[in-house]
């Protein structure tokens, strides 16, 4: 994986200066289109024969012509300002990452670093708001910083395979998220400023922000060309480096460093706008751009161009319902169909090996393990069932009292366990096909794609029924599960290919969710609660339909279990069995989709059960697949039974979704899981 | 494949065949001896409580307190959990006689009929004036609660002050002006309340005129920014509620809104933060509120 993109970033020099002089188009193209839009958009409130007698008109007192030059002098112009300077850095940080990480999709959205400095803002806006207005640089800056230092612990043990750490990323991503939820949804009428800036709205009010930002982007950009070389080095790869002489770690880390301070710069100023660094490094490769020192030349200012060009077009688009639409998010849009482009290109390895670690642990008897498991889950039942905060306080109920509220807990709590076994399978499916310890259900696309069908039956339905809400979180499941697996036929349905794919949709119903929820409107709130997931909304019936998809999904995956075991060995030895690798991983993927589809039309789109429960399995001291989804589909149901339950009884009388509790639960023990 | 087509098939059964209306529902008679209720709904609860009854649960009294206010919300009012996910545990051991909802907790409905009688009050309509709506509404809850008196007296309550106002601002000069009634969120973005809101529709009932003419969500509301509010030159303001601090000095830092028509002539005035979704007694409470604002503002 590695040494493949190194190829890629190595593309032969010689080429590159025969197409030198041609880099520059693309940058001219994107100047004229915004410069005629911006025109436009100034002419719209400053005709252009006024421009220049505005002088004239002050010294008039024609209040009207006045104020209009204010607008354009206080608004529009820094408006225009800032975005080119907002794109230029993010672009820098995102070519500085990419080289970094020797990985052509990282950038600060795919890496969790915008995540977390918004999720700081977040917090700080809930607790400590008086903190926003002297500290938010620092704020945003500690939280980005953490975020990244998770992300590239999650893939240390990986050695930072670009696969790994674009998954990593994703998972502080949703992590984020989901803890930004869980305070959204008990704040969330408070956070009206925070939504909006999440959208990343490029609107001013002065020139403020851009002297702001403008000293600090261009230090740091000319630190960095003092990295350039280098930089150019790593190129070469550790070994090559290192003879010549490069203290590795120190480039690495500046130049990670400046590429977070600069993403953390644009986060504080105007707030989150997505795939800018993804976009404008990859077009300037794409027209020519091949040595670093010209992607650090040509990459800010195709970002910064496309950044004024995006602000431009969403400054002509009328709004919805008197909102404007907030740039960042539009960006973010226009990214997950690039993202899919550059996929085509990247060059993609076998499945790799996963059973390394495994082989360390003693095999125990899974007889016993799974009896303790059982025992273990009944008392969870049991004491669910019973146990419980009410008006009164703690109650132990029974009698008449537990017949009466047994009927709404047992839904909620077989529902969850079914859809726990659900994700756990299909983790198991997914990490024993990808051969990679971060594939999960989460970052399948089915769980984004069940998210935007149920925002679409939002919209269109003015008030929509649970019957509807979970039609469209069906359909929409199956819509990307389609789209899916579509796309990765021509690469044989290679797994990790399928991940990234799946992380755009991901990352697309993302910015569609936040494109939706930027202002304070009437429907966000009821669209940020429906998309998280809908325990509350189990009925007898769709919880018993989902223990029946658990059990089937249980039947179909044993039937699987050999491939599972030979699969992980790689095509070559695969095929040597006599086991056609290509139809054996389309059946594997179409069964763990249509598994997560189903657990995510009952618990949401978040958990992290299908990440745990197979990890947890192997540890405990089952490799071979069949043990192991036996392991962990038992861990899963357990995992979601309690998470339910503290979902409804953590902060009583409000419930929390059971994804997202699980989710919180999991997390840092996730985090310790992969450090070692 | 069997199970693929089954995958499809399951949603779309799950699908029911009508899709929901708006519409009202009919009033059963049972609903008159209404005594123990549950709101779900802040605004709604500012309308039973002005009736004069003290619902038995509340979704969030917490944001009722801090977005409406008055009148008053007494201490020993359950909790019912979140607005779109209550706490049906909670629900069921209040055990209600009715549980009123919006039509946005249309999901939640089938689950709601298994603890009490449900009715479903919905101001903010595609379509329908809001302040005719409320009127109506503030009716309907009136018949419900079997409290029709109270609510014609709440309506005639809120006549009166309108018609009060509307004669005091008549005598004010510069009442032909029109007037942005805004809430800034930060230095950059405000929300604007268009005609089609409530404080919008009680402003016309007073006789002034609406300074914005852009679009408007549902609830007659936009969000923009401040170089959206530099198109009408002669206009004055009215924020809704005091700036918070990190807004004020982050908008005392602009030059933009420095020089805002507005703020440049100094003629922005201010009401007490009031529920711009809220019931007849937050729309008395604004009239009353802007009138003393503006006829102050050029005594």
């Amino acid at each position: 994986m590695t040494r493949a993109s190194e190829q890629r970033f190595n593309l032969s020099r010689p080429a590159s200066a025969q197409r030198a002089r041609h880099v520059g188009w693309l940058p001219c193209v994107l100047a004229v289109l915004t410069a005629l839009l911006a025109l436009h958009t100034i002419s719209a409130w400053l005709p252009l024969n006024q421009w220049f007698s505005s002088s004239l008109a002050a010294s008039t007192g024609n209040t009207a012509i006045q104020l209009k030059r204010l607008v354009v002098s206080y608004a529009l112009l820094p408006r225009l300002a800032i975005s080119l300077i907002a794109g230029a850095a993010l672009a820098y940080a995102g070519v500085l990452f990419q080289q970094v990480l020797r990985n052509p999709l990282a950038e600060p959205l795919t890496l969790g670093v915008a995540a977390g400095g918004h999720l700081a803002l977040t917090a700080a806006a809930i607790w400590m708001p008086v903190w926003l207005a002297g500290f938010r640089f620092t704020l945003t800056l500690c939280g980005a910083v953490a975020a990244m230092l998770v992300t590239l612990a999650l893939t240390r043990k990986k050695r930072f395979a670009p696969v790994a750490v674009i998954l990593a990323g994703m998972v502080v991503n949703l992590y984020c998220g989901a803890v930004g939820v869980i305070l959204t949804i008990a704040y969330e009428r408070q956070l009206i400023s925070v939504f909006i800036w999440g959208g990343g709205s490029l609107s001013q009010n002065g020139w403020d922000s851009f002297a702001w930002l403008l000293p600090r982007v261009v230090g740091l950009g000319i630190v960095s060309i003092l990295l350039a070389r280098p930089l150019a080095l790593l190129s070469l790869g550790d070994e090559g480096a290192k003879q010549l002489g490069l203290p590795l770690s120190w480039t690495r880390g500046a130049a990670l460093g400046a590429a977070v301070l600069l993403s953390a710069f644009v986060v504080s100023a105007v707030g989150v706008i997505g795939f800018v660094g993804l976009a404008g490094p990859a077009l300037a490769r794409l027209v020519g751009a091949r040595t670093l020192r010209m992607q650090l030349f040509w990459g800010p200012v195709t970002g910064a161009l496309l950044l004024a060009l995006a602000d431009q077009i969403v400054q002509c688009l009328p709004g919805i319902g008197g909102d404007q639409l907030p740039t960042g998010a539009a960006t973010a849009l226009l990214g997950a169909p690039l993202m899919l482009f550059l996929l085509r290109k990247m060059p993609m390895g076998g499945t790799l090996s996963t059973t390394d670690d495994a082989t360390l642990v003693p095999r125990r008897d899974a007889r016993r393990v799974v009896t303790a498991l059982l025992v273990a889950l009944a008392l969870a039942v049991y004491v669910a069932l019973h146990l419980s905060q009410s008006v009164q306080g703690w109650s132990w109920d029974t009698g008449t009292a537990l017949s009466e509220l047994v009927g709404w807990r047992w839904t909620r709590m077989l529902a969850s366990g079914a859809a726990g076994v659900m994700l756990a399978l299909a983790g198991v499916l997914l990490q024993r096909t990808s051969g990679n310890p971060m594939a999960s259900p989460e970052l399948l696309g089915v769980s984004g794609g069940a998210m935007l069908g149920i925002m679409c039956v939002a919209f269109l339905a003015a008030a929509p029924t649970a019957a509807q809400l979970l039609g469209g979180s069906g359909l929409g499941a199956l819509a990307a599960l389609a789209l899916m697996l579509a796309l990765s036929r021509k690469r044989g349905f290679a797994p990790e290919y399928l991940l990234l794919v799946g992380v755009s949709i991901s990352g697309f119903s993302q910015s569609v969710i936040a494109l939706a929820t930027a202002s304070g409107g009437a429907y966000s709130f009821l669209l940020r609660s429906v998309t998280l997931g809908s325990t509350y909304l189990m009925t007898p019936s769709i919880a018993l339909t989902a223990a029946f998809w658990a059990v089937a999904g249980y039947a179909a995956a044993s039937l699987c279990a050999r491939w599972l075991d030979i699969l992980p060995l790689g095509v070559p030895v695969t095929d040597a069995l006599g086991l056609n690798s290509r139809r054996a991983r389309f059946a594997v993927l179409l069964l763990s989709a249509m598994l997560t589809a189903g657990a995510t039309i009952v618990i949401g789109p978040l958990s992290f059960v299908g990440l745990l429960a197979p990890h947890l399995a192997r540890l405990l001291g089952f490799p071979r697949a069949r043990a192991q989804m036996l392991v962990a589909a038992l861990i899963g149901a357990l995992f979601m039974v309690v998470a339910d339950w503290f979902g409804r009884n953590l902060i009583f009388p409000q419930q929390m979704p059971a994804g997202i509790l699980a989710m919180l639960i999991g997390g840092p023990y996730l985090l310790w899981l992969l450090r070692r | 494949m069997a199970r693929l087509a089954a995958c499809i098939a399951a949603p779309a059964y799950l699908l029911s065949p009508s899709r929901v209306a708006m519409a009202d529902d009919d009033l059963p008679a049972s609903f008159g001896a209404a005594r123990r209720v549950v709101v779900l709904d802040w605004d709604l609860t500012e309308i039973v409580l002005s009736l004069g009854l003290v619902p038995a649960g509340v979704a969030r009294p917490l944001w009722y307190t801090r977005l409406n206010s008055v009148p008053p919300l007494p201490a020993q009012v359950v909790d019912t959990g979140l607005l779109f996910q209550p706490n049906f545990e909670v629900l069921h051991q209040l055990r209600p006689d009715l549980i009123i909802i919006t039509a946005w907790h249309t999901m939640l409905r089938p689950q709601l009929e298994k603890i009490a009688p449900t009715l479903s009050v919905t101001i903010f309509q595609s379509g329908v004036d809001p302040l005719p709506s409320l009127r109506k509404q503030t009716l309907r809850l009136g018949a419900a609660l079997g409290r029709p008196a109270q609510a014609n007296a709440l309506l005639a309550r809120m006549d009166s002050t309108l018609a009060a106002c509307a004669r005091r601002l008549a005598n004010a000069p510069d009442a032909g002006t029109s007037l942005f009634f805004i809430r800034p969120l930060d230095g950059r973005h405000v929300t604007v309340y268009g005609t089609r809101s409530l404080f919008g529709g009680v402003a016309g009932k007073l006789g002034l005129r609406n300074a914005w003419q852009g679009g408007t969500d549902l609830q007659g509301m936009a969000e923009t920014d401040l170089a959206e509010l530099a198109t009408v030159p002669d206009a004055r303001a009215v924020l809704n509620g005091a700036l918070l601090p990190d807004v004020a000095s982050d908008l005392a830092h602009s030059p933009l809104w420095r020089g805002l028509p507005f703020v440049a002539g100094r003629r922005l005035a201010s009401t007490p933060a009031i529920a711009p979704t809220g019931g007849p007694t937050s729309m008395i409470r604004f009239a009353e509120a802007l009138t003393d604002a503006l006829t102050e503002a050029h005594s």
